[in-house]
């Protein structure tokens, strides 16, 4: 991905994300279509050129900069294209230097440039409307697989800097998963597609891998067992999101294979259909799926989304109806370059909306496909009737308003409960030094939350303490190891209480540490916001409970041996 | 299930990256696998085929798998 130190600045601005909506690189309204390429000119020519002159010389209307730029020729004008302007421009004499402008704000101490520049992204409206770019902000995904059941995903030049891992093609007698129709490319776009390459569009989760599983033909169908076979391959490959931009009528080998894949924790995404009517087609109806409806831009159901029960969540999924008003993506096409920006319409569009913003809470930390749904129920936009209803499920898709729950909402409270858990179990125990084992028992828990306010350089172990300590292993690439059974218990407590616990130096850590990660694993019980791999319902929910336990009373006995060994010195 | 002749309106479906649909006499709406001349769309047709299992992205309606689409 180009322009990676503005990239690497994401998570620093993750909190300026949860704040509010007043955030850089946002386009100011939703459906405007600039122009790809129209923008403001800075133009510096030689000192004492006068306005006339850097007219005669440029060709251009330009204008001083500001009240006080005339010392410095520092001028402005609106351009049709600014790269051919800059190019043209670079080759006049008395012209310094020139370029686009540059939105330089200022976010609490951290200075940002315009995000992304992406030349096509002002006509996607659909990445505005859900706040792609609070989850850009968030990681991007970052470490997570969604896999595309689709037609195939080719590399078009937009997907240059995405991750692509090898795909497999299921489709009898078609060797690769490359997309020979475009709408398993164009899904992925909208998932991933390379953001800020200075080329095209955005995506939703731009630091997501795509696992290309081509299981439609060329000609756009599949059989049940090709897509089965499927979604077999990408819980097998450590896909935790699913996209399914297709449907058809009742296939229990699918609707198994679509079960099977949430018990081993992947996310199981599906379009509702595109009958313009009632009664949502499978697998979207499947339980287990998360079924999405499709909006246009004028945020109301779009006229060919199919509705009904089985619909969780709409997203956008566009209405050519309206000019600009279908999803432009980057992708395959027949012509002589090979590929396209095409806008298309259908629920298959929307669906890849929320498969992204899954992408992006699991990188930000969630830990569980129940998780995930909770976080994009609490923060989806309440459309139609009020509450959750038929053709909108439980509102329109908002990537923003969910990190705010999950980054502002929940790992306070997490950090609050780890810090209330530790002084009162420590203070029982009769241990010293409680403010310190309560202050690691809230940064295990909820994570250095407030770490993303400060103006320090990007790095991952910035991103590790920003988290849950439980949740460390998304951002280390093993996903899976996050829902070990064995990570999530009293393991690492025991050992910390074991070795560091009845020693003086390190004894609040191993305390700390204890009654962070119980209170974390007894939060994930109740709420069902951790998933131990293997354990479902209740096996899961009384293992973390039983561990978080444990973890407690290890806090309890590390204060019990503070407290012996005080009363034998003394 | 065995072949059978459909009669309706054949159209073109602006769904995804597109397909084909019949809109039968009896107001059906069927999705078109198979080969389908683009020139027909628009006018009405007898297709012959039979009604398929298979999944799609264009989501409109049953399956349909074609042998042949004539002119009525």
């Amino acid at each position: 991905m180009r322009g990676s130190p503005l990239l690497g600045l994401l998570p620093l601005l993750s909190w300026t994300a949860a704040c509010g909506p007043a955030a850089p690189g946002e386009a100011p309204v939703p459906g405007a279509s600039t122009p790809p390429g129209q923008g403001l000119l800075v133009v510096d020519l030689v000192d004492g050129t006068s306005l006339d002159e850097a007219r005669a010389r440029t060709g251009l209307d330009l204008r001083w900069a500001t009240a006080r730029s005339e010392d410095e020729a520092l001028a402005v004008v609106e351009v049709a294209d600014l790269p051919a302007e800059v190019a043209r421009l670079e080759q006049v004499a008395g012209v310094e230097a020139v370029e686009p402008s540059v939105t330089m704000e200022a976010l609490g101490l951290v200075p940002t440039l315009r995000y992304p520049d992406d030349p096509l992204y002002a006509q996607q409206w659909n990445l505005r409307t859900v706040d792609a770019p609070a989850g850009w902000r968030a990681g991007g995904g970052v470490g997570v697989t969604v896999a595309v059941v689709d037609t195939g995903v080719s590399r078009v030049p937009d997907l240059g800097g995405t991750v692509l891992l090898e795909g497999v093609s299921f489709v009898p007698g078609r060797g690769t998963a490359d997309d020979d129709n475009g709408h398993g490319t164009h899904v992925a776009g909208t998932i991933a597609q390379t953001t800020n390459n200075g080329l095209g569009v955005a995506g939703v989760a731009p630091r997501a891998r795509i696992l290309p599983l081509k299981a439609l033909s060329g000609a756009g169908f599949g059989q049940s067992e090709w897509i089965a076979s499927a979604i077999d391959e990408a819980a097998d490959q450590g896909a935790q999101v699913i996209n399914l931009s297709l449907g058809g009528g009742r296939s229990k080998v699918i609707e198994v294979a679509v079960q099977k894949a949430a018990e081993r924790g992947v996310l199981v995404v599906a379009a509702a259909g595109n009958s313009g009517r009632e009664g949502v087609g499978w697998p979207a109806r499947s339980p287990h799926a998360l079924g999405v409806s499709a909006t246009g831009p004028d945020d109301t159901l779009a006229p060919y989304s199919t509705w009904g029960e089985g619909v969780d969540l709409s997203a956008p999924g566009g209405d050519k109806r309206k000019a600009g008003g279908g999803i432009l993506q980057d992708t395959v096409d027949g012509g002589k370059d090979g590929h396209a920006f095409k806008e298309l319409q259908g629920t298959s569009m929307a669906t890849p909306h929320v498969a992204g913003a899954a992408a992006v809470l699991l990188g930000a930390g969630a830990g569980s496909p129940a998780h995930v749904r909770a976080l994009l129920d609490a923060g989806a936009v309440d459309l139609g009737e009020p509450g959750p209803d038929p053709r909108y499920g439980q509102g329109r898709l908002d990537v923003g308003a969910s990190l705010r729950r999950l980054l502002l909402v929940e790992r306070p409270s997490l950090a609050a409960l780890g810090a209330g858990l530790a002084f009162a179990l420590a203070s029982f125990g009769g241990m010293r030094r409680k403010g310190l084992v309560a202050a690691t028992a809230a940064a295990v828990a909820g994570g250095l939350f407030f770490l993303p306010l400060l103006p320090l350089p990007p790095a991952t172990w910035l991103d590790l303490l920003g988290r849950p300590l439980l949740s460390w292993p998304h951002l280390l690439g093993g996903a899976r190891l996050a829902s070990n059974p064995l990570w999530l218990s009293a393991a690492l407590p025991a050992l910390l209480t074991f070795v560091a616990g009845p020693t003086r130096a390190f004894g609040w850590l191993a305390a700390g540490v204890s009654a962070g990660v119980g209170a974390h694993l007894l939060h994930g019980a109740v709420t069902g916001s951790l998933d131990p791999l293997w354990l479902s319902g209740a096996a899961g929910t009384g293992w973390l409970a039983v561990n978080g336990v444990l973890c407690l009373l290890f806090t309890v006995a590390v204060a019990g041996v503070d407290r012996l060994d005080r009363q034998r010195r003394a | 299930m065995g072949e059978r002749e459909f009669t309706g309106t054949l159209q073109r479906a602006d769904l995804g990256t597109g397909g084909y649909l019949l809109l039968d006499d009896q107001g059906e709406r069927w999705q078109l696998d198979g080969d389908v001349p683009a020139e027909l769309v628009g006018r009405r047709v007898r297709v012959t085929g039979r009604v398929g299992t298979g999944f799609g992205f264009v989501m409109a309606g049953p399956v349909l798998e074609v042998r042949r689409v004539r002119a009525e």
